[in-house]
């Protein structure tokens, strides 16, 4: 215990310390005391994305953005900072975005535990209903489940992208028409593009943008690393 | 049903109806009022009514008759008319009481008829007899002040049959401003009485006017010509008339002098309302000042009060909207006038008020109104540079330095197992549920489910009663735990019943015939050993086992 709060106490003050040489300019020495601490917070990749953009490196700026926008969907200055890079998410069709803001209103695990609560209590309910045979229980126990229910899409949300092998280009790369030097450079993917991982051969990976898909051999790096 | 079907066709079709040509008739000249009754063979005659005034003077029947298809039911109705014709001995205004028809013991009334028997030649009144065609003109007032609205109503009568209709002149109205409210699109005709009189009406032309000037003014004439088939055989195209209406007059009054300050020309009963359409503004931006005028009368002329602004505000011409709710010779509606503002300086500005007013026919007054202009709360103009924020670049926001440094980890693992988990609980539930149902209603099932339980107990009782060495006991509960074992494990009613009826139920359960034997051998013991105990119980402890024995082969 007392050994777990030296490190917490010493995480406190090399944050501390990177917030400070941050402030000062000095981005490079920040973002080496940023990354010391191995934790997963949304905040802490946020002031490390905000280093790397300081520095130049878009593609990382961006990767890091990104795991913190996984952990707090909803944190305004997050999500600037993914839109200052890559432009605004705009839908063409009104109830497409409508879905897509609701889906990233509640990060995996406020919708998993809002999900759980109504869901847990639902099926408590419902069983002393069985039980107890209390008519009105039915009723509330069953607007309980319904209600959970909503949240399910949410949580599916984030845990396909959690598994979908999103990845960022964190430098300019070119794809190839197949996994290997032999094969005709096809498309130039520039460092800070957004996409998925489609399929690995050999440690070449099949990029996809949305619109381009090419092989590259390196030069990206995923979100959720397994 | 078909009882029903044929009163109510007797209901639609049926029809009594009484007559007169014209209702100004001459004194001695013979006139006739025409009786009709339309329906299915009605035979009964229509009786007269009393008329010591005038003379019977003749009688005579004729019969038309139509077939109508209803509902592929073919239904024969027909139309019996009855002329009396009657000679007035009197001159005078007269009212002839309704006919009577005493019909499947119901009486019939027929419409009264007002007839007026001239005596010397005089003038007759109201819509007069002018041949069977003829337009009368309708108007709604004669007598109106200046800016009061008349409706005028051209409308034709007739009483013969028309082929053919056309306008041989228009109306026209230069002293009046005009609405038309109804132009005819075609011919289309209503059946109407007017005194006791049938007529075919239709409207010609309907039209709103305001009188523009005081004065006794003409209501022009409309023309028409009119085709209506001859009565030679041969001529096919009939003959053509052409019809005028009469001109009529209306006296216009004009307005009492002299008019009050601000007034608008409306003529009527009005009221006011004032409004900003923003109450606060930015100096140097606009708003608009509505003014609302709404009530009964000429809406629509009524003209805009003259608002003025000064060096701290300007007001300019206002726009104008009508909305007529109601067209009738008094319109309903509101008129809105809306004038732009547009304040030059800050501060509290208020306009200076304005008389409004009208003329109200009715009470015969004008009515004045002082109207005050509600304040209006400008605010300086240069909050509008301030307030508009100006994008001059683009850049990601400051890093976030208050924060616990948590770690955050995904619970997507945990979803469906905690999901799967919580979900087994209502199905342990509904399981109870459906088992507990089952047994509220199955007796045998739920005595079968508490047959262990019930065994064991009574086993251990026994136990109990053999180490108290106790004889009477010890057969009182077994006794007692056979009894139960029976009506748990094959839910038969043991108690009240003789050994003997106990055996033949058991065999009926299809129960082996050794085990029964055995079984009654015991309950047998039983009862003998209860009422009249032994000292000696050496041989309890071999019945016990020997219960225990059979109980395990049965259960």
């Amino acid at each position: 215990m007392f050994f777990l709060n030296i490190i917490i106490l010493m995480n406190d003050d090399i944050l501390k310390n990177a917030n400070n040489l941050y402030r000062e300019g000095k981005y490079e020495e920040a973002l080496n005391e940023y990354l010391k601490i191995e934790k997963r917070n949304p905040y802490l990749y946020y002031n490390i994305g905000n280093s790397y953009y300081r520095l130049g490196k878009k593609g990382l700026a961006l990767l890091y953005y990104k795991k913190a926008f996984y952990l707090n969907p909803r944190d305004r200055d997050i999500r600037n900072n993914i839109e200052i890079i890559e432009g605004k998410r705009r839908f063409e069709n009104p109830i497409a975005g409508f879905f897509y803001s609701f889906l990233t209103s509640f990060s995996l695990n406020e919708a998993f535990l809002i999900f759980i609560l109504l869901y847990g209590i639902g099926c408590i309910l419902l069983t002393i209903f069985f039980i107890k045979r209390l008519q009105s229980l039915l009723i509330t126990s069953i607007l309980f489940i319904i209600l959970s229910f909503v949240f399910i899409p949410n949580i599916l949300y984030w845990i396909t992208r959690i598994n979908s092998n999103e990845c960022v280009i964190i430098e300019n790369t070119s794809g190839r028409s197949g996994p290997g030097e032999n094969f005709q450079e096809i498309v130039e993917f520039q460092e800070g593009l957004s996409g998925k991982v489609l399929k690995r051969d050999d440690g070449w990976y099949l990029f996809s943008s949305g619109e381009e898909i090419g092989w590259i051999n390196g030069g990206l790096k995923f979100i959720i690393e397994k | 049903m078909q009882g029903i079907g044929s009163l109510l066709f007797f209901i639609l079709s049926f029809e009594f109806t009484a007559s007169v040509e014209s209702n100004v008739v001459n004194l001695g000249e013979p006139f006739n009022i025409e009786v009709k009754i339309t329906g299915e063979n009605i035979k009964e005659e229509p009786v007269p009514p009393d008329l010591p005034e005038f003379t019977l003077s003749g009688r005579s029947t004729y019969t038309s008759s139509q077939i109508t298809i209803i509902n592929g039911k073919m239904e024969k109705s027909s139309t019996i008319s009855y002329v009396f014709t009657y000679i007035p001995k009197k001159a005078g205004d007269f009212e002839i009481p309704p006919f009577t028809l005493n019909y499947k013991g119901k009486t019939y009334y027929t419409n009264k008829i007002n007839l007026t028997v001239v005596g010397e030649k005089k003038e007759k009144k109201e819509i007069k007899q002018k041949g069977s065609i003829f337009i009368e003109t309708i108007v709604s007032r004669n007598n109106v002040y200046e800016g009061e609205g008349i409706m005028v109503e051209y409308k034709l009568f007739t009483r013969r049959r028309i082929t053919g209709l056309d306008f041989s002149k228009r109306p026209d109205f230069p002293n009046f401003w005009k609405d038309e409210i109804y132009v005819p699109k075609e011919v289309s005709f209503k059946r109407e009485i007017v005194n006791g009189i049938e007529y075919y009406t239709m409207t010609l032309y309907k039209v709103l006017l305001y009188p523009l000037r005081s004065g006794n003014l003409t209501i022009p004439e409309i023309g028409l010509y009119v085709q209506v088939p001859s009565s030679d055989f041969f001529d096919f195209f009939g003959s053509t008339y052409e019809i005028l209406s009469e001109e009529k007059s209306v006296n216009v009054k004009p307005l009492p002098s002299p008019k009050p300050e601000g007034f608008c020309g409306g003529v009527g009963n009005f009221k006011t309302r004032i409004y900003f359409e923003k109450d606060t503004v930015l100096s140097g931006v606009g708003t608009n000042l509505v003014f609302e005028v709404e009530g009964s009368g000429n809406v629509r002329f009524i003209t805009p009060p003259e608002i003025k602004g000064d060096n701290e505000i300007n007001v300019y011409k206002p726009e104008e909207q009508v909305n007529i709710k109601s067209k009738t010779d008094i319109e309903k509606g509101v008129k809105r006038f809306k004038y732009l503002v547009v304040p030059l300086k800050d501060g509290f500005k208020s306009l200076k008020s304005f008389r409004f007013s009208y003329f109200d026919p009715k009470k015969n007054i004008y009515v004045v109104d002082t109207i005050k202009v509600p304040q209006l709360i400008v605010i300086p103009g240069e909050m509008k540079e301030e307030k508009e924020i100006k994008r001059i670049g683009k850049d990601i926001y400051f890093i976030k330095t208050d924060f616990k440094l948590k770690d955050y980890k995904f619970l997507n693992k945990f979803f469906y197992a905690l999901t799967f988990f919580l979900t087994i609980f209502p199905l342990i539930g509904l399981f109870y549920f459906i088992e507990n149902t089952r047994r509220m209603k199955d007796i045998g099932y739920s005595r079968l489910k508490n047959l262990p339980k019930i065994t064991k107990i009574g086993l251990k009782k026994l136990k109990i009663a053999m180490k108290k060495k106790d004889d009477k006991s010890f057969f009182d509960q077994l006794h007692k735990l056979l009894l139960d074992f029976v009506k748990h494990r094959y839910n038969i009613e043991s108690y009240g019943i003789t050994i003997d009826e106990l055996k033949e139920n058991m065999i009926k359960k299809g129960i082996e015939k050794r085990y029964v034997d055995e079984f009654a051998e015991i309950l047998n013991l039983c009862n003998l050993r209860r009422y009249s105990p032994v000292s000696e119980n050496a041989d309890i402890e071999r019945i016990f086992k020997k219960t225990k024995e059979i109980l395990n082969v049965l259960s």
